[in-house]
């Protein structure tokens, strides 16, 4: 082992081994080797059978540092003799474990992929109850329940190409047939006109709702024998408000789930709508001018809802004086403040979870009908935001954000659906409907933190939330990462 | 050069039929195959030596299947040319 032999001892095993002699041998040996140099001199490729190919290969000029003076200088080039060996001479070389490769390798890497794969695993799981997690918190928050609605719809995308028609064809059928373009233009105008003035009730009687609702909480606390009528009246509200917000088309089986208040029951027929609603989201301008069928169904739809927000207001100013009345008996009785909070809570719940049903579905509704009806969307929304708010902060002055909030959510409407096409994953869906929801007050901000799905990157998380791969930088700058091209799954990265 | 084209160089050289070379010829690589194999470097004057090279196992990563693979460990011939060869390359 690890002996120097020469030429010599080479020579004299050849000799031992094959009949010639010692002399014979070596002049093979040397005619041998002084054959390959002349070939690979003359530039020839030499293979020999058995060992291996020689040929010349040229090296060219580097350059490389003095290590003790630092001066930079050229080492010429040369050429050499290569030498490539035959597949042959690894399994000489290798006679044990060419034997065994058969075996262990494959076992090697069995064990390998299995320790490997398992912490793979253990991530994925994470993965998936992300998701289910975030749908937990969002049953509890109202708007947050398109979130689910979209996860879900991420599902059977194939579906999306035909649900859509059917949508409008069920819609079609609730409402008259096509009339004349001149006709569709003027009720469109109408409509609008309409729409404005609607939106305008709207915002007045929210603000009444909202004072409204206010004045129920107090009630609520205050008198112990009506807190069983007033909750009652609050899930009546809540029912007012379902049917204001959903056309009549979908009054019935909404009012149902808010009577259960489970939002949870109809995700079926949510999901088609859904999903019509992204469908014309994507393309608005088609379902404009591509489907004139569509046109005076939407502009019917205008005039329904413009109706039915006025029917609010009207039932807003009513309930409103019920109320007046109410609490002016009731406020002989403000001693008794103390007991009822808690059902007040309670109350304010079993009211809320009944809303985010309607929510997506007004959207889908008036989105289906194109962006036109936008308007009465924006403000049939802030009215439910308005709503809550009071119910929980019992603010009065929450009305006033509102108002400008009307804007702020038209824009994040329209963003999140532009996404939508591109956005494939649903946990990317998320982010995006998130943005509009949850940060309703802080208008047009992205999420503070990212959580790291697997397979993202900070360059996609990026493009994502900046539109631009040149964000990284911003990003790493306040953030710390061990290593930033490896970050693990799970890891929250701060957002600029 | 091919090997039949080598060895009939070698057998016009040593005045040896080309049994006898092929014979020899194959003889000679398995000897210096052999002692490579048991660890000891050839070194032939004027060309070159040849030594044995131990190569660790290394973990390989399959991108497509997404598993980790263990390349043994082996040992490869290795060869490098003697100086005077070197010199002789390029002396012009």
């Amino acid at each position: 082992m690890n002996e120097k032999l020469s030429f010599q001892s080479i020579v004299d095993a050849l000799a031992r081994k094959s009949d010639v002699s010692k002399k014979v041998a070596e002049t093979f040996s040397k005619t041998f080797f002084d054959t390959i140099v002349e070939a690979v001199s003359a530039g020839e490729i030499v293979k020999i059978k058995g060992l291996g190919t020689f040929k010349l290969v040229e090296v060219d000029d580097r350059e490389s540092v003095n290590v003790s003076t630092g001066m930079r200088f050229v080492i010429p080039g040369y050429k050499k003799v290569a030498f490539t060996a035959e597949d042959h001479v690894a399994e000489v070389l290798n006679p044990q474990t060419k034997n065994e490769e058969d075996l262990t390798l494959p076992e090697d890497a069995h064990t390998e992929n299995v320790a490997v794969e398992e912490p793979a695993k253990a991530t994925e799981p994470v993965m998936v109850a992300e998701p289910v997690k975030a749908d937990a918190l969002i049953q509890v928050e109202e708007p947050k329940k398109e979130e689910d609605i979209e996860t879900l719809i991420q599902v059977p995308e194939p579906e999306q190409v035909e649900t859509p028609q059917n949508a409008f064809a069920g819609i079609d059928m609730l409402i008259s047939t096509p009339e004349s373009v001149d006709d569709i233009r003027q009720q469109y105008e109408e409509a609008k006109a309409k729409m404005e003035t609607a939106v305008e009730e709207a915002r007045k009687a929210n603000a009444e709702k909202v004072r409204l609702e206010k004045l129920l909480e107090r009630l609520e606390k205050n008198v112990e024998p009506e807190v069983v009528a007033h909750t009652e009246s609050t899930e009546k509200e809540a029912l007012v408000e379902t049917a204001e917000d959903t056309k009549p088309v979908s009054t019935v089986p909404v009012t149902l789930v808010s009577e259960k208040a489970n939002p949870s029951v109809e995700p079926s027929e949510e999901e088609k709508r859904q999903e019509a609603f992204n469908r014309v989201m994507t393309e608005p301008s088609h379902a404009q001018e591509e489907e004139p069928q569509s046109k005076p169904s939407s502009n019917k739809r205008f005039w329904l809802t413009a109706l039915i927000i006025l029917l609010l207001a009207v039932l807003g100013v009513f309930i409103y004086l019920i109320h007046r009345n109410i609490e002016a008996v009731e406020k002989v009785q403000t001693t008794e403040q103390t007991t009822k909070p808690a059902k007040t809570g309670k109350s304010a719940q079993s009211a809320k979870p009944a809303k985010p049903t309607a929510a997506p579905k007004v959207d889908k509704d008036s989105l289906a009908k194109a962006q036109k009806t936008d308007s009465v969307k924006v403000a049939s929304k802030p009215q439910k935001d308005a709503s809550k708010d009071t119910k929980e902060a019992a603010k009065p002055d929450a009305q006033k954000p509102d108002v400008k909030k009307t804007d702020a959510s038209k824009d994040k409407q329209v963003k999140p659906d532009t996404k939508k096409p591109d956005t494939k994953k649903p946990d990317a869906k998320k982010q995006d409907t998130k943005k509009p929801d949850a940060q309703k007050p802080a208008k047009e901000e992205r999420p503070k933190t990212h959580r790291m799905q697997r397979g993202e990157s900070l360059t996609r998380i990026s493009q994502k939330y900046y539109g631009t791969k040149d964000s990284v930088r911003a990003i790493l700058r306040v953030n710390t990462f061990a290593n930033p091209d490896n970050i693990p799954v799970g890891a929250v990265v701060k957002l600029p | 050069m091919t090997n039949k084209e080598f060895l009939e160089k070698i057998s016009q050289k040593t005045r040896l039929d080309m049994g006898d070379v092929k014979e020899l010829s194959s003889l000679l690589i398995g000897t210096v195959l052999e002692e490579i194999a048991d660890g000891n470097s050839v070194t032939i004057q004027g060309f070159g030596s040849f030594e044995p090279r131990e190569k660790a196992s290394r973990r390989i990563y399959n991108p497509t299947s997404k598993t980790y693979m263990v390349v043994p460990s082996k040992t490869t011939l290795n060869y490098k040319m003697s100086a005077a060869l070197k010199t002789q390359l390029n002396k012009e």
